[in-house]
């Protein structure tokens, strides 16, 4: 790496999560605080590269490149030129980037409902900011066709009860009463070797209060 | 183990072992191909986009062109990558082979089609220099895996 990148620009690469794709880059290691930054992006295979709106000589170290890197089955790379205020400057480019290999999970949208002797969960789709050809908002759900989720209810310190499937509600069954629980809900994406963080809730059975006679 | 339907030729594949093996070594084949304004696999020429009954025979001539001029020239000293391109490419042979009854069996035809979009891909392929066309053969390979993939 020439020397000249490596003091005004580094690790330019993108971070996505729920395919909200952020373009991201520190400044180098003896970077002036007026340096600016431009950012290009361009589909693989393609010969231009096209200036991002609104991330042309930014002192910020992101651009969001979500709807510019919106096409799931399109490959991209993008760039960003450091200019410092004594005229140098350098560019640096990111990997071959492909949202559906490189995005992470986010955890679910979870709610959990407490019975008297159940756990009810209902999950909640996850939208994405990408959208089909009639403006549509895509869920992961849509995108990914293996996609199911894992639920686990910790009992107490040596037992746990386990649900999983690609269905949106679930409950755990013959439970104590005015107990509290800790239930953890994942994403699993197998095709793509992709598991999200937990959504974690804890709650409690409601008391029993019917009269045994 | 994925089962691909390409017309009336039924296989089954390791299509995830396959991925999971080239997510190992994606970064630095793909780092290496520095000519990213072209692209071999284009979408023009995609698998999942041509005609079920020609799928199989385009399939075929790809996984040959992969198997006789890809694996074979890659050169690096990383043994890691070639241990995971040496299972990729037994992968691939595997496909054909399977490929290769459903020919016997007459359920692999090559109708205009198919043999157009083959003969465009090996253009694109044979525009580069040998070097640079076996490196961004490799780094397209997540194309050709979602290219089958997507072939239900």
């Amino acid at each position: 790496i020439a020397e000249d990148t490596l003091d005004l620009l580094q690790h330019v690469k993108f971070q996505s999560s729920n395919f909200e794709n952020i373009l991201t880059w520190d400044s180098g290691l003896e970077s002036a605080p007026d340096t600016v930054y431009s950012v290009e992006y361009k589909t693989y295979g393609e010969r231009e590269w096209l200036a991002k709106e609104g991330c042309q000589q930014i002192t910020r170290k992101s651009c969001n490149l979500t709807v510019e890197t919106g096409n799931v089955t399109e490959l991209y790379y993008a760039r960003v030129t450091a200019t410092s205020a004594g005229g140098r400057s350098a560019t640096k480019m990111t990997d071959r980037f492909s949202s559906l290999q490189h995005t992470t999970i986010k955890p679910p949208d979870v709610t959990c409902i407490p019975k008297v002797r159940s756990i009810q969960m209902i999950i909640h789709p996850t939208s994405t900011p990408i959208r089909t050809g009639d403006g549509r908002r895509l869920t992961l759900e849509d995108i990914f066709q293996d996609l199911f989720y894992r639920l686990e209810l910790h009992v107490n310190q040596t037992y746990q009860m386990y649900l999983a499937g690609p269905k949106k509600e679930y409950e755990f069954m013959g439970l104590t009463p005015d107990t509290e629980f800790l239930g953890t809900i994942t994403i699993s994406v197998p095709t793509w070797s992709k598991e999200s963080a937990p959504y974690v809730c804890r709650v409690k059975t409601l008391p029993d209060r019917t009269w045994t006679y | 183990l994925k089962t691909l339907h390409l017309g009336s030729c039924v296989i089954t594949t390791n299509l995830q072992e396959m991925r999971n093996g080239f997510s190992e070594i994606r970064d630095h084949v793909q780092a290496e191909d520095e000519i990213i304004d072209v692209r071999i696999l284009r979408k023009m020429v995609s698998l999942q986009d041509t005609e079920p009954a020609g799928q199989c025979c385009l399939l075929r001539h790809v996984l040959r062109l992969y198997l006789d001029k890809v694996f074979k020239n890659y050169q690096t000293p990383d043994h890691h990558i070639l241990r995971k391109l040496s299972s990729l490419a037994n992968s691939f042979l595997t496909i054909k082979k399977d490929l290769r009854l459903c020919h016997d069996r007459m359920t692999c035809p090559c109708w205009e089609e198919a043999m157009e979009k083959y003969s465009r891909i090996l253009s694109h392929f044979e525009e580069l220099k040998p070097r640079e066309a076996v490196v961004k053969a490799l780094g397209e390979l997540d194309i050709l895996l979602r290219w089958m993939e997507e072939t239900e």
